[in-house]
């Protein structure tokens, strides 16, 4: 069905380039994680910034081309489970960006005093991997679209 | 919105895939219409009816709550 939807949607094939960069950027992770005990560490946070901002950098380019490209038979339905996906992605992140915020200010304002994280260090380490970044917002909307496609097809396939 | 596409379908003993590809939509798409998850969309529900050869109301029924 030609619809106006489909329009700002990448080609299919993006999608394929897309979960190959990947798989690529996930297995090149792991590997760095497993030898970090190897990297010298005068140098480490030269390295540990360098590699993360190339994992960053090919994990959004990764999650723009799955995300963003069309699935092999995108029809109106398909769009609807799309657009569904990015409204509960947007209540998640917003729930989780008034509730890290409240804790953010929370913790600045009395330090080692919460209980929640024992000190000021722990929720530093915290706040570092788990602020409300758009690359998990992005993956968040990856993780609810194709789950769901995969549930569906599931029940379609075993249908009485 | 409620629909008889199961009965139209079963009348000319269609396949779910027959009338998703003789429409130009996934069998997902005939599946979720069908149980009535999806409402299609004006466009959608008439080429189902063109494709039953009947009309857009003899097909989807709408309820007192829609």
């Amino acid at each position: 069905m030609n619809t106006k939807h489909k329009s700002f949607l990448l080609p299919h094939h993006f999608q394929i380039v897309g979960w190959i960069l990947f798989t690529i950027v996930l297995l090149w992770g792991v590997f760095v994680m497993a030898t970090w005990q190897d990297i010298d560490l005068n140098k480490f946070f030269i390295v540990d910034k360098w590699f993360l901002f190339v994992m960053y950098t090919f994990l959004f380019l990764a999650a723009g081309l799955v995300g963003l490209s069309r699935e092999k038979q995108e029809d109106e339905y398909i769009s609807n489970i799309r657009a569904s996906s990015l409204a509960i992605t947007a209540y998640i992140t917003i729930i989780w960006f008034v509730v890290y915020s409240i804790f953010d200010s929370m913790v600045s304002q009395f330090g080692k005093g919460i209980d929640v994280f024992q000190s000021t260090e722990q929720w530093a380490l915290f706040r570092l991997h788990y602020n409300p970044q758009v690359l998990y917002s992005f993956l968040l909307y990856i993780i609810i679209f194709k789950s769901r496609l995969i549930i569906n097809r599931w029940r379609v396939r075993h249908e009485k | 919105m409620k629909n008889s596409i199961r009965v139209e379908r079963a009348k000319l003993r269609e396949t779910q895939q027959n009338l998703a590809d003789a429409v130009g939509i996934t069998r997902q798409s005939v599946h979720a219409i069908e149980n009535e998850k999806y409402v299609p969309s004006a466009v959608l529900a008439i080429k189902i009816a063109r494709h039953f050869g009947v009309k857009v109301e003899d097909i989807f029924f709408i309820e007192d709550t829609d």
